[in-house]
C-alpha cells in the first residue's frame, strides 16, 4: 500500500516535471530553428548526422579531423531520431529541447529522491529539480542548444546520487560502479574535448569522498578509502570500456595534440588571460546571487540583464538564494539530515571557489592550480565548468529550507477548515511559480539575441534549402566549391542578412559537399592561396585558372546575402564579385545565391600521381609565388617547429626549387611600436634597490649574440628611465637622479656603438626598428622629466641623454629613408643559374596604375642593371649566378606621391576655423600600407595634425560635409614639431575600405604650409622576390589522375596504374599523419577471411618518412616500387572507432548480464533474510 | 584520531598560555601593532596591504572565539550580512557589497567547520 502511494506521488511529480519541460514550446515561432553562433544545429539533419559518424570531415575546406566530436554522436542522435520519426527539422529541435529539459529535471529528482530516508519532505525532490534547471546559467546555454553541456548537467546529479549511496552503504559498490559507468556512457557530455564539462562532477564526487570518509571517524575512514578505491577502479575501467567507441580514437588524438592545443591558446599566460576574462564578474557576492555571467555586464544591448542589474525588486530577490540555502543548516535536526545538508553547504563553498576562477579574493590560488596542477588548464573557463555544482548544492539546500518552512510552520494549523495539506501543497506550487516568475526571460524569445540584431533563433531562407536539395545530385563529393566573398579579415566568418553568424560554417550544417571558404581553420599557406585566388577572380586576373586547379576548386558560389556593412564585421561587397563573375557559366541561381563553374585547365582528381615536385623554400604567405611561376605541385620545406614538418625522405624527386627571399629592410617601413614605460616602485636610495638590480640580471657575457645583449640593455634603459621619472616626480635627491642618468647614458652609448660600428655591413633592420621604439618612448618621458626638474645639474644630465637619443634617432631615420628605395634580401640558396622574378601584385603603383619596377640589383654591393619582363603577374628580372652571394638589394625609383585632388580647405569645427591641405589616395588598394611623409616637421604650425578618413563600401558617415570628416577621423597623427628629422606616419587599409582622404590641418597659417607642399602620400611596396633554379627532374612534372574507389570519406581504394617507379601519390585532403596508405594483398593470408572493414587492422602502413605534405596542404606518399597488392588509403582514427565500437558493444552486453545477475541475487538474498525472520 | 590529538592540543594550549603570561607586555605591543596596521591598512616598508574586510573578519572570528558565540548565532549573523550587501548593492556600492560577500564566504567556511566539529562529536 505504502509502495503504491509512493509510486503515485512519483508519477504525479513526473507529470509536473513533464509539464515544466514544455517551456521550449514558447521559444519557436513557426518554422524557426536555433542555429548559428555556437549552436551548430543542422539544417539537413539526416545527412549531417551521417557525416558525424566519421572521424574525418572531408567537406570543410581541405578536410578536418573530426575525432574529438565522435563522442557526441549519441547526443546528436536524439534530434536525428525525432527527424526519422517524421518531425520537421524545427519540430525535431523542439522535441529534443523538451527531452533534455525533462532529463535534467529527472536526474536531479533522482538525486533528491535518493535522500528520502533522511529528508522525507513530500515536495523536496520536485522543488530541487525545478531550481536545478531554471536558472540563468542554463538559459545562456539554451540560446545555443548546448546539448553536450546538458548531457554533463544530467550526469552530475545521477552520478553523485550513486556515489553517495555507495559511500553510505545503500547500494553495493560493484553495482554502483556499473550504474555510474552506464550513466557516464549515456551522458558523456559529447566525450573527447568535452571533458572539462565534468569539472563540477569532479569536485562534487571528490568532496563527497573526503567528507564521508571524514565523517566515519577513527577506523571507518579506512573502509571508505578502500571502498573509494574499489569504486574508482570500477568506474574507470567500466566507463573506459563502455565509452571505447570514442575513447580509442580520442586517446590517439589527445596524445598528439595536447601540447599543441595549449600553445594555440597562448601558453599558460594566454590561458590565464582567458580565465581572467571569464572570471571578470564572478565575485563571491555575485555567485551567491547565482549571477556573474560576463555578457550580462559586457554586452550593453543584452536582452534582459539590465532589468536584473537595476530593478530593486529583482536585485532584492537575487539576494534571497544564499540566505535560504544556508539557513538550511539552522533547520536540519537529525544527525543524518545534518550530515547531508552540511555536505551540500561545503560543496557550495567549494564550488564558489572554483566558479570564481581567477577573481579576487581567492583567484590567486586558482591561478596556482592552473599553473602547477597538470591538466587543470582544461578548466580555463572556470565559471562555466564548475558552476553546475553550485546550482546543484543550492537547489538541494533551498528546496530543503522551503520544505522545512512549509511543513514545519505551525501557521497552517490555524486553517484547519480549509485543509492544511492543501495549503501546504499550494505553497509548494506558489514557490515553483515564483521561481519561474523570477526567471521570466525563460518565457520570451529575446534571450536568443546574443548581439542584436544577431540571434540564434532563425528562419532559414528558401534559397538555402533549395541549394541544399539541388547539390545532392549535381555536385561531386570530391570537388570543392569556393564560397565568395571573402569575409571580415579578423573574424573570418560570414554574417548573413538573415542573421546567421558562426565560426562553424553554414556549409557544415547543410548537405555535406566539399567547400572552401574564408575561415579561421585555414593554415597560413592555405589562406594565402585562397585569398589570392579570390583576388584574381575579383580583379579578373590571369591566374584564376591556375589557382582553381591548384586548390581543387570546380565551382564558385557567390552568397549575395552576406551583410557586408555590419559594424565591426565589414567585409567585401558581394556585388563587386557579381560583376567580376559575369563571364563565368552560371550553373544554379536562386535569390541572392549564384553558383558558377570555376575556370579549370584540366580536370584533376582528388587522387593523382606525379613524378616530381617543385621544392619551395620560404614563408607561408609567399607561397603564391609557386603558382605564379606555373608549378603544378610543390613540396614546402618547413621549419622544424612547423606542425607539418616531418622527417622527409631525401629521395623525393625535385624538378626545380623556388625560394621566396626574405625582405629584411621592409620592417623599417612599418609603424614604430612605442614601448610603455613601466612605473617604478623601488627607487635608487631604497634598501631594496640592490635587490632590484640583482633581479634585473644584466647580460654581460661576450659569447652571447650581440642582438641579445642590445635587447637586454634596451630593457634596462627602460627601467632607468622609469626610475628617473619617479625620482623627478617625487623630488628625490639630485645625486640619485644624476647617477641613474649616467647609467642610462652608458647603456645608450653601448647601444649606439654596437649599432653604428658596422657601417659597411648590413644593419640588423628589425633590431633598429625595435630600438627606435625605445628611443621615442624614452625620449618622451625624459623630456617630461626635464620640464619638471628644477635642478640645473639634473637638467644638464637629462639633456645630454636626450641629445644622445636624438642622435640615434637621426641615424635610424637615415637608414629608413634609404629603405624606401633600397630593399634588402637574404639568400640561403647557392645556385649557378637562378632566375629572379617578382610577384607584380606586391609592387606599388603610381597614380597612372602602372607598376613601379626596380631599376637595378646589387649583389653584395655590386650593382647590375636589369630589364624587368612582365608576363601575367610574374615579373622576370633575369638569370644570375648566385655563388658567393648572401645578400641582394633591389634599387627602386623614388616612391610616387599618390595624393591626388590636392587642395586647401578651411573647415569650421567647434567654433574654430581650421585650415587644411586635403587630398585623396589615388588608386587606393585596401591590401596595401601607406606612408605619409613629412620632410621638415619643425616648420609646421603649432597644433598641426594629420587626419586620415576612410571611405567605406557602405556609408558609415555623412559624406556630404567635410566637417564630419574632420571632427571624426579614423586615424590621427599629432606632429612632433621638435623633431629635427623627417617624419613618417603609417597606416594600412582595413576591411570595407574603398579609399582614404588625408587632412593636414592646423588652426592657423595653413596656407603657408600648403604653399610649401609639406606632405606626400606614398604606397609602400613590400616586393615578393623569388629565385627559381632547375634540378635534375626538370622535364617530368606531369600530373596523371589515379583510378580510385571512394568507400567513404575515411577510406579509398587506389589503383596503381603507373608504368614507372618511383612515383608520388597525391591525395588532396589536408595533410594529417593519421592518413595511412596500405599495400594489401587481398587474396592471401588472414585478409581473405576478414570483412572489408577489418582488412587494414593487422597490416603495416607504408613507412611514415615517405608520407609528406605537398601544395601547402595535401598528403603525398613516395611510392618507391610497384605495390604488390591493392593500395588502401585510410584515416587511422576511423579504424580505432570501429575497434572501439566492438569493445563497447561487447562490454555493454556483459555488464548488463552482470548487473541483472547481481540484482537477482540481491533480491534472492533479501527474500531469504525475510524468510529467516 | 581526535582523541590522539587532544593531549597534543592541550599541551600546545598550555604552552601558549605560559608564553602569554610570561610576555604580556610584548603581546600587548604586538596586538597594538596589528590594530595599527589594520587601521592604516598596510604594513609600512613591506607594502603589504591589509584590506578592511580582512581586518573585520579577524575581529569577528576572534570575537566569536573569545566570547564563545554559538555557531547558530554566527550563521544567523552571516545571513544578516546578506541584507547588508543588498543595501549596499541597491545604493550602487558594488565594491563594498563584494567585500561583504568575501566576509560572508569566510564566515560560512568558519561556521561549516564548527558544524563539522559538532557532527564529529555526535557520531
Amino acid at each position: 500500500m505504502m509502495r503504491l502511494q509512493s509510486f503515485r506521488k512519483i508519477i504525479f511529480d513526473i507529470v509536473v516535471i513533464a509539464f515544466i519541460s514544455l517551456i521550449p514550446l514558447f521559444w519557436f515561432p513557426n518554422g524557426y530553428i536555433v542555429t548559428g553562433h555556437d549552436a551548430g544545429y543542422p539544417i539537413n539533419i539526416q545527412e549531417t548526422f551521417r557525416n558525424r559518424l566519421f572521424t574525418w570531415n572531408s567537406q570543410q575546406n581541405f578536410g578536418i579531423d573530426n575525432t574529438p566530436n565522435v563522442g557526441a554522436v549519441p547526443i546528436h542522435a536524439i534530434e536525428a531520431v525525432f527527424y526519422v520519426m517524421g518531425a520537421s527539422p524545427a519540430q525535431a529541435q523542439q522535441f529534443s529541447f523538451m527531452f533534455w529539459l525533462f532529463l535534467m529535471m529527472a536526474s536531479m529528482y533522482t538525486l533528491a529522491y535518493s535522500f528520502q530516508r533522511d529528508i522525507p519532505y513530500r515536495f523536496f525532490p520536485l522543488i530541487a529539480s525545478v531550481l536545478y534547471v531554471v536558472n540563468f546559467f542554463l538559459l545562456a546555454l539554451w540560446r545555443y542548444g548546448a546539448a553536450t553541456t546538458f548531457s554533463a548537467y544530467c550526469a552530475l546529479p545521477i552520478i553523485l546520487a550513486l556515489v553517495i549511496a555507495a559511500l553510505q552503504n545503500r547500494i553495493p559498490v560493484l553495482k554502483a560502479g556499473i550504474a555510474i559507468s552506464f550513466a557516464a556512457m549515456v551522458f558523456n557530455g559529447g566525450g573527447g574535448l568535452s571533458l572539462p564539462l565534468f569539472g563540477a562532477l569532479l569536485i562534487s564526487v571528490l568532496s563527497a569522498i573526503v567528507y564521508f570518509a571524514a565523517l566515519e571517524g577513527k577506523n571507518g575512514w579506512k573502509v571508505i578509502v578502500w571502498k573509494t578505491m574499489y569504486l574508482g577502479l570500477c568506474i574507470i575501467i567500466l566507463s573506459a570500456i563502455l565509452n571505447a567507441y570514442w575513447l580509442f580514437p580520442f586517446i590517439h588524438y589527445a596524445t598528439s595534440n595536447f601540447a599543441r592545443g595549449l600553445e594555440a591558446n597562448g601558453g599558460a599566460a594566454g590561458v590565464l588571460a582567458w580565465t581572467d576574462s571569464v572570471s571578470k564578474y564572478t565575485s563571491l557576492i555575485n555567485l551567491f546571487r547565482l549571477q556573474g555571467i560576463p555578457e550580462w555586464y559586457d554586452n550593453a544591448v543584452h536582452p534582459f540583464s539590465n532589468a536584473y542589474l537595476t530593478n530593486p525588486l529583482l536585485i532584492g530577490a537575487s539576494f534571497l538564494f544564499a540566505p535560504l540555502a544556508y539557513a538550511s543548516l539552522l533547520f536540519a535536526n537529525e544527525i543524518r539530515q545534518k550530515q547531508l545538508i552540511l555536505y551540500f553547504v561545503l560543496l557550495s563553498l567549494i564550488a564558489a571557489f572554483f566558479s570564481a576562477g581567477t577573481h579576487a579574493p581567492t583567484g590567486w590560488l586558482f591561478a596556482q592550480f592552473m599553473l602547477h596542477v597538470p591538466g587543470f588548464v582544461i578548466f580555463r573557463s572556470a565559471q562555466y565548468k564548475f558552476v553546475p555544482a553550485l546550482y546543484l548544492s543550492f537547489a538541494i539546500l533551498i528546496s530543503f529550507s522551503l520544505n522545512y518552512l512549509i511543513y514545519k510552520t505551525p501557521v497552517w494549523e490555524k486553517f484547519k477548515a480549509i485543509s492544511p495539506r492543501l495549503l501546504r501543497t499550494s505553497a509548494v506550487f506558489i514557490c515553483i511559480l515564483v521561481v519561474l516568475g523570477y526567471h521570466w526571460p525563460y518565457f520570451r524569445t529575446e534571450f536568443f539575441q546574443y548581439s542584436p540584431p544577431l540571434t540564434t533563433l532563425l528562419k532559414v531562407p528558401d534559397y538555402v534549402l533549395a541549394y541544399d536539395e539541388w547539390i545532392d545530385d549535381h555536385l561531386d563529393d570530391d570537388k570543392r566549391t569556393l564560397i565568395l566573398p571573402l569575409y571580415n579579415s579578423s573574424w573570418k566568418a560570414a554574417v548573413y542578412s538573415w542573421k546567421y553568424f558562426s565560426l562553424y560554417s553554414l556549409f557544415n550544417i547543410i548537405r555535406p559537399k566539399p567547400f572552401l571558404e574564408h575561415s579561421q581553420m585555414l593554415s597560413g599557406s592555405q589562406l594565402a592561396l585562397m585569398e589570392r585566388f579570390s583576388h584574381e577572380i575579383l580583379h579578373q586576373g590571369p591566374l584564376a585558372r591556375q589557382f582553381a586547379e591548384f586548390l581543387g576548386v570546380r565551382y564558385i558560389l557567390l552568397t549575395g546575402d552576406v551583410d557586408f556593412s555590419l559594424r565591426g564585421m565589414l567585409t567585401e561587397n558581394p556585388a563587386d564579385y557579381k560583376k567580376a563573375l559575369s563571364n563565368y557559366p552560371v550553373l544554379w541561381t536562386n535569390g541572392p545565391w549564384q553558383l558558377y563553374e570555376a575556370p579549370s585547365v584540366t580536370d584533376t582528381k582528388p587522387l593523382y600521381y606525379i613524378k616530381s615536385l617543385t621544392q619551395y623554400i620560404g614563408r607561408e604567405p609567399d607561397i603564391t609565388g609557386v603558382v605564379i611561376n606555373g608549378a603544378n605541385n610543390f613540396f614546402h620545406q618547413y621549419d622544424k617547429s612547423h606542425p607539418m614538418a616531418v622527417a622527409i625522405s631525401r629521395d623525393i624527386p625535385i624538378s626545380n626549387t623556388i625560394e621566396a627571399l626574405l625582405c629584411d629592410s621592409c620592417v623599417m617601413e612599418t609603424a614604430v611600436n612605442k614601448i610603455e614605460v613601466p612605473h617604478s616602485l623601488i627607487l635608487p636610495g631604497s634598501i631594496f634597490y640592490t635587490l632590484k638590480q640583482w633581479k634585473e640580471k644584466p647580460l654581460e657575457h661576450e659569447s652571447l649574440p650581440e642582438s641579445q645583449l642590445i635587447i637586454n640593455k634596451l630593457g634596462l634603459s627602460l627601467k632607468r628611465v622609469s626610475d628617473i621619472a619617479s625620482l623627478v616626480q617625487l623630488n628625490k635627491s639630485e645625486r640619485s637622479i644624476m647617477v641613474t642618468a649616467d647609467t642610462l647614458m652608458a647603456y645608450w652609448k653601448y647601444i649606439e656603438e654596437k649599432v653604428t660600428t658596422g657601417e659597411n655591413s648590413e644593419p640588423d633592420y628589425s633590431l633598429l626598428h625595435r630600438i627606435e621604439g625605445y628611443v621615442l618612448s624614452e625620449k618622451e618621458v625624459l623630456l617630461k622629466a626635464y620640464g619638471e626638474s628644477k635642478s640645473g645639474g639634473v637638467r644638464q644630465r637629462l639633456i645630454s641623454v636626450i641629445n644622445k637619443l636624438t642622435q640615434i634617432e637621426v641615424a635610424i631615420v637615415g637608414v629608413r629613408n634609404k629603405t624606401s628605395i633600397l630593399k634588402q634580401y637574404r639568400v640561403s640558396q647557392v645556385a649557378q643559374n637562378a632566375e629572379f622574378f617578382l610577384d607584380a601584385d606586391s609592387l606599388s603603383k603610381d597614380v597612372n596604375q602602372s607598376y613601379i619596377y626596380p631599376m637595378a640589383m646589387e649583389f653584395n654591393g655590386k650593382s647590375l642593371g636589369i630589364t624587368p619582363v612582365a608576363e601575367n603577374e610574374r615579373v622576370s628580372l633575369g638569370t644570375f649566378d648566385l655563388r658567393g652571394v648572401d645578400r641582394i638589394t633591389l634599387r627602386f625609383p623614388q616612391p610616387a606621391n599618390v595624393l591626388i585632388n590636392r587642395r586647401v580647405e578651411s573647415v569650421v569645427a567647434f567654433g574654430t576655423t581650421n585650415f587644411c591641405i586635403v587630398g585623396e589616395a589615388g588608386n587606393f588598394n585596401r591590401n596595401k600600407s601607406y606612408r605619409i611623409h613629412m620632410p621638415d616637421p619643425s616648420g609646421t604650425p603649432e597644433g598641426a595634425a594629420i587626419h586620415v578618413v576612410r571611405k567605406k563600401n557602405s556609408v558609415t558617415k555623412d559624406e556630404g560635409t567635410s566637417i564630419n570628416y574632420f571632427t571624426n577621423p579614423d586615424v590621427t597623427f599629432s606632429i612632433n614639431r621638435t623633431a629635427t628629422v623627417p617624419q613618417n606616419y603609417y597606416f594600412s587599409g582595413i576591411d570595407g575600405d574603398i579609399g582614404v582622404t588625408v587632412y593636414y590641418c592646423a588652426s592657423t597659417q595653413m596656407t603657408q604650409a600648403g604653399e610649401r607642399e609639406d606632405i606626400s602620400l606614398e604606397e609602400i611596396a613590400a616586393p615578393s622576390l623569388f629565385i627559381s633554379a632547375h634540378e635534375q627532374y626538370a622535364s617530368n612534372a606531369r600530373v596523371e589522375n589515379a583510378s580510385y574507389t571512394r568507400v567513404d570519406q575515411t577510406k579509398y581504394y587506389v589503383e596503381s596504374n603507373q608504368e614507372a617507379w618511383p612515383t608520388i601519390l597525391v591525395f588532396n585532403q589536408n595533410y594529417d599523419r593519421k592518413w595511412k596508405l596500405y599495400d594489401i594483398q587481398g587474396d592471401n593470408g588472414l585478409n581473405s577471411y576478414l570483412p572489408a572493414i577489418m582488412e587494414t587492422w593487422f597490416q603495416k602502413p607504408i613507412v611514415e618518412s615517405d608520407h609528406f605534405a605537398v601544395n601547402g596542404y595535401a598528403n603525398a606518399w613516395l611510392l618507391r616500387s610497384e605495390p604488390s597488392g591493392r593500395l588502401v588509403l585510410e584515416y587511422y582514427p576511423q579504424q580505432l572507432l570501429y575497434k572501439g565500437i566492438v569493445v563497447t558493444i561487447a562490454s555493454f552486453v556483459i555488464l548488463i548480464s552482470v548487473y541483472m545477475t547481481n540484482g537477482k541475487r540481491d533480491k534472492r538474498e533479501s527474500l531469504t533474510q525475510i524468510g529467516a525472520v | 584520531m581526535m582523541e590522539r590529538l587532544r593531549p597534543i592540543q592541550h599541551a600546545f594550549e598550555q604552552k601558549i598560555l605560559a608564553y602569554g603570561q610570561a610576555h604580556v607586555f610584548e603581546l600587548e605591543i604586538f596586538a597594538v601593532a596589528i590594530l595599527a596596521v589594520a587601521l592604516i591598512g598596510k604594513i609600512p616598508y613591506l607594502n603589504i596591504v591589509i584590506t578592511k574586510q580582512i581586518s573585520l573578519l579577524l575581529l569577528i572570528v576572534f570575537g566569536a572565539y573569545l566570547f564563545q558565540i554559538k555557531k547558530q548565532v554566527l550563521l544567523t549573523f552571516s545571513l544578516l550580512l546578506f541584507a547588508c550587501a543588498l543595501v549596499l548593492s541597491l545604493a550602487g556600492k558594488m565594491d563594498s557589497a563584494e567585500s561583504i560577500g568575501t566576509i560572508i564566504y569566510a564566515l560560512l567556511w568558519f561556521v561549516a567547520m564548527l558544524y563539522v566539529k559538532d557532527i564529529w562529536r555526535q557520531i
